[in-house]
């Protein structure tokens, strides 16, 4: 599962946030800010946004931090934990 | 001791702490670093009359070398860190850059060996400035960066006139993301927060998580932002969390953001200033909200302002350029040599052009209305681009508009929009256009409407203008 939602990811980044970045160059295990993949500010706050929309999750401020957000595999595994199926009742 | 001694709480205090997310140290801790670094100066051979050039980062190291420049009296010059090296003005003898690279613990601080870069400058060129000087590069969002001086002394008291109208306390805990080599950042945010003995949390290249993250460890009641960045909280931020005040300088804020925030994080007031002058205007949490939303506030203490109409048109509605005398304003401009420069905007009895637009109201709060040269004549009348923005965000579809003016038209100079759309939107130029002959007077209608994806920003959180006209086709 992880390794689907790290490749929508991708798309995501490269198709919809306003970013230099085509798919082949994402490094799913680099940094998404300064030193890696270079997402800045507003790109962060939309790559939440979709991200939300793309997979119907919702994240809470509590997860909103740097370590969720480290790097694709990191964030998919935190996405994969929020999906509908995986939400325990 | 000049700063240090201003800082009334440091008895009450002690424990108030400064940080950057890695470090932290007590006032307490301050007091003995500045000492240690006396001693690694002097062997440095490093004399009170050279003055220095500091590049200049939101970290611990950098904020403890510029207070402690501040408090000895050193001439110096601010600069930002950046990747490339800078280039040294032949009137610094030496290039300090603190890093914290290398430090993992507070006792590290005193290891200046391995965190304070010193390298000399071999262009040197002594001048007699007098001592005690501060120079900063202007922003450059319009121009061609310069050097402005001021004097430490005029620094602390716009720094205690930030205190005064922001009724900044010992107890507040102060969150600063914006940079600290830039007059907002220095002389609004971090010195007044310094001078009352505040907690401060100095943040390097915030963005949303960052910037939450740090807030949950530090838990600041006061926030200094530029209006991007009150956006990004609005958008990003999933639940209300209540400031005791944010303070944000910069571009303009559209009247619905400002709300929004206010409904979610409390009291927002808008601060006017320039390098130059340090602060010249600011809203205080004790103006009603239409106030501190639609106002710059009040002039600082002593600030006196005078608007200058350009038209018979803009006198009518008492707009006009706005003038300022500060009676702690800048000393001058130099060039790379150290060299005075004359400043071009200067009237006889010493008030200053700000290049802006705005108003004073009858109750002595001042609206600022944008950069004069964001006002164009066109069918012989001034045209404000605020207006044709404020009026064409309100179109369905659209988020942002930006407006510039580009080479000529029937009409006079010609207008440029620049339009960011709302997610779900689905309009093209041709709409737009077909929109804004609804809602704006022909003369107000722009020649060209271009969408783009996002606006180019400079690091103070300033549009990059020159950068947005520079996707335009060249003008031959």
């Amino acid at each position: 599962m992880p390794t689907t939602i790290v490749n929508q990811l991708k798309t995501v980044i490269a198709q919809e946030l306003d970013v230099n970045l085509k798919e082949e160059e994402i490094d799913e295990t680099v940094s998404l800010f300064e030193d890696g993949l270079g997402l800045d500010s507003i790109a962060i706050v939309e790559l939440i946004a979709l991200t939300e929309k793309r997979f119907n999750i919702e994240f809470f401020d509590s997860e909103l931090n740097l370590e969720s957000f480290s790097n694709l595999n990191v964030l998919a595994d935190c996405i994969a934990q929020k999906m509908p199926e995986n939400v325990k009742s | 001791m000049f700063f240090t001694q201003n800082i009334p709480a440091l008895s009450l205090q002690p424990e108030s702490t400064l940080t950057d997310g890695q470090l932290t140290c007590s006032w307490q801790d301050v007091i003995d670093i500045f000492e240690d670094l006396s001693i690694f100066l002097e062997k440095n051979k490093i004399s009170i009359t050279d003055c220095l050039a500091l590049e200049c980062e939101n970290s611990l190291p950098s904020a403890l070398t510029l207070l402690y420049l501040l408090e000895k009296g050193y001439s110096f010059l601010l600069l930002p860190q950046a990747d490339q090296p800078a280039v040294i003005p032949s009137f610094c003898h030496y290039q300090m850059i603190p890093t914290r690279e290398n430090l993992g613990k507070i006792d590290d601080l005193t290891k200046f060996d391995s965190w304070l870069k010193i390298t000399e400058n071999e262009e040197y060129q002594p001048i007699d400035d007098g001592g005690k000087k501060l120079y900063m590069r202007t922003s450059g969002s319009t121009g061609n960066p310069k050097m402005v001086v001021h004097s430490h002394e005029q620094v602390l008291k716009n720094a205690l006139n930030c205190v005064e109208r922001l009724t900044l306390s010992p107890n507040d805990r102060v969150a600063i993301p914006v940079p600290l080599y830039h007059m907002y950042g220095l002389g609004a945010a971090f010195l007044p927060s310094v001078a009352v003995g505040a907690a401060i949390d100095l943040q390097k290249g915030a963005n949303l998580l960052r910037y939450l993250q740090r807030e949950k460890d530090f838990n600041p009641n006061v926030a200094f932002m530029t209006p991007s960045f009150c956006k990004t909280l609005i958008k990003g931020r999933k639940s209300a969390r209540d400031y005791k005040l944010t303070v944000i300088a910069g571009d303009g804020i559209k009247e619905d953001t400002f709300t929004k925030y206010e409904q979610n994080f409390g009291c927002l007031v808008k601060l006017y200033g320039s390098t130059e002058m340090g602060a010249i205007a600011a809203g205080s949490p004790k103006d009603e909200k239409d106030v501190r939303c639609q106002t710059v506030g009040l002039p600082m203490s002593g600030v006196k302002i005078r608007i200058k109409p350009q038209s018979v048109d803009a006198q009518e509605q008492g707009v006009g350029e706005i003038y300022c005398h500060h009676p702690y304003g800048f000393d001058g401009y130099v060039d790379t040599a150290g060299q005075p420069i004359i400043p071009e905007q200067t009237e006889p009895d010493g008030y200053i052009a700000m290049k802006d637009l705005g108003k004073l109201r009858a109750e002595g709060h001042l609206e600022v209305w944008g950069r004069c040269d964001r006002s164009v004549n066109r069918d012989g009348f001034l045209v404000l681009f605020s207006d044709i923005e404020k009026n064409m965000e309100k179109i369905t579809g659209i988020e942002t508009v930006v407006v510039e003016s580009y080479g000529e038209s029937q009409r006079g100079k010609g207008l440029v929009a620049f339009c960011i759309l709302s997610k779900s939107a689905n309009l093209d130029e041709n709409d737009i256009k077909a929109s804004c002959f609804n809602i704006l007077l022909k003369r107000a209608i722009p020649d060209q409407i271009l969408i783009i994806k996002a606006l180019p920003m400079l690091p103070n959180g300033k549009i990059d203008r020159q950068k947005l006209i520079s996707v335009l086709p060249q003008r031959s």
